[in-house]
């Protein structure tokens, strides 16, 4: 890659570098993690970067490596997960924000992870379902399907208490 | 739902771990990689078998392969231990020979480096009955020895890798089994993917070697037929490598750095792949040796699977040509159906590219092609 373009990618990723890591740390539930995805997703960006730079959405595309390599890991580290039934701890009704914030992580850390992907990206990231559609490579209408089969296992691992809001997820 | 979500939105990170740095490192090596490959691997299909680039063939390309391929019960081979492991091997011969390997292994590989020598042999892809003994049902098998003081890497997508380090402190997942040849010998479960299983043992004091059998389905039990592969290696057997090509004298720093040879028992005319890379002892910062030449069998003169349409001719071949100009450099030259190959080569940066008196043209013109396996030398 030409040095211009190198100084291109990487002030790009400097300024872009808190918001890749904050979703990587909300799709993993975990901020070293995160970290991990994010790492290998801006390794991927460079390879891609002639080609990003000329995206319509250069964000969205960035948003799109980060959430294959998510995905990706997800998928090739399958046979080591091993899967937890239990419901995250129920925080006491005087918990904490912080007691809250960590309910919540682990509930959404439990959402399988293209839904999760799906909650993310529109709810804590603010993309639209046609820019989730883009990103995950599939319709809009499954987005939506996905958003609501997200919040449901949201509302599921959270159980009916006043902790929980309501909402439609469209 | 939405709004209760919002709580994660400013959750506090630790300090960032991410190294910006090491993604550009990274990145160029891999475009490095892909560049060198665009060139010495152009539409051959064959390297995809080992699903890797360092891929390569057994003895004697063209002639049975020196194993005995049996479905009988394992039967332990004696052969001589050696008294001491070398401290390098030489790239352009062969350390090791198994004796021994399970039925249908038709595609060989070696792969030699000053710091490793490995042999790996693959059934043929594309369907294939299951053998009567499921411990047999493999979709490969590798044999991997390092020098004296190395270590013996995880695989990294079937491509070997040594380490010079301490070797005793690497054991995280073996338990203690009974000696190979007389030698200490440890269960390896760490290995690439499910289903596999790796026998180490030290061939030589503080030098070890490790055989690795990857099962195609979870059940069978694949120590015996490791143990079986393990116990008919034959060390210190120093054969030259035979090669399809030879090249012409280089300048004193780019030496032999590595050999990859593929060959097929099943095709033996068609169904190989050379490749030799040169250098003084040091990768690149990308991770490659600066000079790397292969050769395969393909007679087209046109691009196509995988290979770029060629852009110049050398004389009168159908030639493409690579001139890379950010970074280091390098250059890249194929040259399509010379002789019923294609011949790849391509340095690393400009300064290697320098190092060659008329450049990659005047190497090819330099090198003799023996397509046919019996002439290799």
């Amino acid at each position: 890659m030409r040095a211009e373009l190198e100084r291109e990618y990487v002030e790009y990723v400097k300024a872009r570098l808190p918001v890749l890591r904050r979703v990587a740390y909300q799709l993993t539930g975990d901020a070293h993690r995160g970290d991990d995805v994010v790492q290998q997703a801006i390794t991927r960006l460079y390879l891609k970067w002639k080609r990003a730079r000329e995206a319509d959405n250069l964000d969205a595309y960035a948003h799109t490596v980060l959430v294959r390599v998510f995905l990706d890991e997800k998928r090739l580290s399958w046979s080591r997960v091993r899967l937890v039934g239990a419901v995250p701890e129920r925080p006491s009704p005087a918990s904490t924000a912080v007691e809250d914030r960590a309910v919540l992580r682990a509930a959404l850390a439990q959402v399988p992870p293209r839904q999760r992907a799906v909650l993310v990206l529109r709810f804590l990231a603010d993309r639209s379902v046609d820019e989730v559609a883009g990103i995950l490579g599939c319709t809009t209408g499954t987005v939506k399907s996905q958003t609501s089969h997200g919040l449901a296992s949201m509302r599921r691992l959270l159980g009916n208490g006043a902790f929980v809001s309501t909402g439609t997820g469209e | 739902m939405e709004r209760l979500l919002d709580a994660l939105r400013d959750d506090p990170l630790p300090p960032s771990a991410v190294d910006i740095e090491r993604a550009l490192t990274d990145g160029r090596r891999s475009v490095r990689r892909r560049r060198m490959a665009s060139v010495v691997a152009a539409g051959c299909a064959v390297l995809a078998v080992a699903g890797g680039v360092s891929v390569a063939g057994l003895p004697n390309a063209g002639t049975p392969p020196a194993v005995e391929q049996s479905t009988a019960a394992p039967t332990p081979t004696a052969t001589p231990t050696p008294s001491r492991a070398p401290a390098s091997f030489d790239p352009t011969r062969r350390y090791a020979t198994v004796g021994w390997l399970p039925a249908g292994m038709t595609q060989l590989h070696t792969l030699t480096g000053t710091d490793q020598f490995s042999l790996r042999a693959d059934p043929p892809a594309g369907p294939k009955d299951a053998p009567s003994d499921p411990a047999q049902d493999v979709s490969y098998v590798m044999l991997r020895i390092v020098p004296t003081g190395y270590d013996i890497r995880p695989l990294d997508h079937g491509v070997p890798f040594a380490r010079k380090e301490a070797v005793t402190t690497k054991w995280p997942a073996e338990t203690e089994t009974e000696p190979v040849h007389g030698r200490r010998a440890r269960w390896n479960t760490n290995v690439a993917a499910a289903n596999g299983i790796g026998l180490r043992w030290e061939y030589a004091p503080d030098a070890w070697a490790e055989v690795l059998v990857q099962g195609r389905a979870a059940g069978p039990d694949h120590r015996a037929t490791a143990r079986r592969i393990a116990e008919s290696v034959r060390y210190g057997v120093d054969e030259p490598i035979p090669l399809p090509f030879r090249v012409p004298p280089l300048p004193g720093t780019l030496r032999p750095m590595s050999v990859s040879l593929h060959t097929s028992t099943a095709t033996p005319r068609a169904g190989w792949n050379a490749g030799i890379s040169y250098g003084d002892g040091k990768r690149s910062a990308n991770g490659e040796w600066p000079l790397a030449v292969r050769a395969f069998p393909r007679s087209s003169q046109t691009g196509g699977g995988g290979a770029g349409e060629p852009n110049t001719t050398i004389d009168g071949h159908a030639a493409r040509r690579w001139d890379w100009t950010d970074a280091d450099g390098g250059e890249g030259l194929g040259i399509y159906g010379v002789k019923g190959l294609y011949v790849g080569l391509v340095t690393d940066d400009d300064t290697t590219t320098r190092q060659l008196p008329g450049g990659l043209g005047q190497l090819f013109r330099g090198m003799e092609l023996y397509p046919d396996p019996r002439d290799w030398r």
